[in-house]
């Protein structure tokens, strides 16, 4: 294989030992569609035994990369990015990359200022603004899940929950030392009471009265350090205010970018639905079903890397990849 | 009951979620903003909102306030008296200057 030049469009898709090459792939193997899908998008899958060298998929290959019958579809955000991968742009772009900047600058800000920052890892990859610019922030799982995991590390809010902690526990022994206290005088009293020696009851009760004096002192301090940390937590939440007025305006923005995109390729979108073989539209083409829909949003998209393919529609999975104009994977 | 503040969209939705699934635990709900009951499922439901959005999920106590064993007299019957004031536009500071009212600054500076 050593002289075969692997050009920008070739695929090379390997399953198991078996490696083939070209614009059209057809996998005999047995394997799962969304495992090849994976595999298109990492690099690999199931445990390397299928790699995939390719271009790398734009962020509609989320939504039309792997055709399959039980496949669902977010179709207005899946048309948005299409259009995105057509070059097309909106009037909101500007705004999303300067509010997407000052986010980030919050957060940078956010995980400085946390105490012991080499805690808080936000070394992951960041989705640029325009590339996630057509969705609500809120329903990009791997977003959220990125921001969540930081902010329940940050140690602030750890220290905060130390404190909460180590005060509750100073309040509940200061509270059964003072029980200790009131026992022992208890008994010295009874002791002089009945005109017994009362000299170890003495030394008891002033050991006990030593003790409270120490355990009163650290629940004192325990609370002032509470009410520090407090006060720390509650001027982070000035920044965590400006964030998440910015994660509003960015999903706002956001979405109103994926409406123009939408309203700019939705009557192609109409057009290439009524072109998908074995498929009648209906009225509104944004209800139709996730197959066909998901065909014609591949094929109106610029797709450089490859389609998975696991539909029976075409007559040939060379025709499929002319239909849709990209690379196909015929699993 | 427990005050539960969201400072975060998707600490906002899980804080949603809540109320979806658990209205009688929720008193009152606004938005980002929820009164959970103060029984130990409204705890529950609060801290599991904290483990799994940290600092974006904040929680108070609140109390029952009584404004006759809570606030000086004085204070209440400054805010009586100014809200029957003749003047409408008078601003606090000017009506009770020259009275016997708390000034505004004295007040900022008193915890209840």
């Amino acid at each position: 294989m050593s002289g075969e030049r692997t050009t920008p469009d070739t695929v090379r898709c390997r399953v198991g030992d078996v490696v083939r090459r070209g614009r059209v792939i057809v996998v005999t193997e047995d394997i799962e569609a969304t495992a090849m899908a994976t595999a298109v998008r990492n690099g690999t899958a199931s445990n390397g035994s299928i790699a995939v060298e390719a271009p790398s998929p734009t962020p509609v290959h989320q939504h039309v990369g792997c055709l399959r019958p039980s496949m669902g579809l977010r179709t207005r955000t899946a048309l948005a990015r299409a259009g995105r991968t057509r070059g097309l742009e909106t009037t909101h772009d500007q705004a999303i990359a300067r509010v997407a900047a000052k986010l980030q600058a919050l957060r940078e800000e956010a995980a400085g200022s946390d105490e012991h920052p080499g805690e808080t890892d936000e070394s992951g990859p960041e989705e640029s603004p325009l590339s996630s610019a057509d969705e609500n922030a809120a329903s990009s799982p791997e977003q959220d899940r990125h921001a969540v995991r930081d902010e329940t590390r940050t140690a602030v809010a750890e220290t905060l929950t130390d404190q909460r902690r180590a005060a509750a526990a100073t309040a509940t022994e200061t509270a059964a030392i003072r029980e200790r206290v009131a026992a022992a005088r208890g008994r010295l009293e009874a002791r002089r009471d009945h005109g017994l020696d009362t000299a170890a009851a003495a030394e008891e009760l002033a050991d006990a009265i030593a003790d409270l004096s120490e355990a009163e002192t650290e629940s004192a301090a325990a609370e002032q350090q509470l009410g520090r940390v407090r006060t720390a937590v509650r001027e982070r939440r000035d920044l965590q205010e400006r964030q998440f007025e910015l994660e509003d305006r960015l999903a706002n923005l956001r979405r109103r970018a994926r409406s123009d995109l939408v309203g700019a390729v939705q009557n192609e979108f109409a057009t290439t639905l009524a072109a998908v073989p074995e498929y009648q539209p209906g009225d509104d083409p944004l209800d139709a079903p996730p197959v066909p829909a998901a065909l014609a949003i591949a094929s109106l998209a610029a797709l450089r890397a490859p389609v998975v393919l696991a539909i029976d529609r075409f007559d040939s999975p060379g025709a499929a990849s002319e239909w849709l104009d990209a690379p196909v994977i015929d699993i | 009951m427990l005050l539960v503040i969201a400072y975060s969209r998707a600490s906002r939705r899980d804080l949603r979620n809540v109320y979806r699934a658990h209205e009688d635990s929720v008193v009152r709900q606004f938005g980002r903003v929820a009164l959970f009951t103060e029984t130990e499922f409204g705890a529950f439901q609060a801290l599991r909102l904290r483990e799994k959005h940290g600092e974006a999920i904040q929680i108070e106590r609140t109390r029952p306030f009584n404004e006759f064993a809570a606030v000086p007299a004085a204070v209440r019957e400054a805010a009586t008296a100014y809200e029957n004031r003749e003047t409408p536009s008078l601003p606090y500071e000017r009506f009770a200057a020259g009275t016997e009212h708390p000034q505004p600054d004295s007040m900022k500076e008193s915890d209840l």
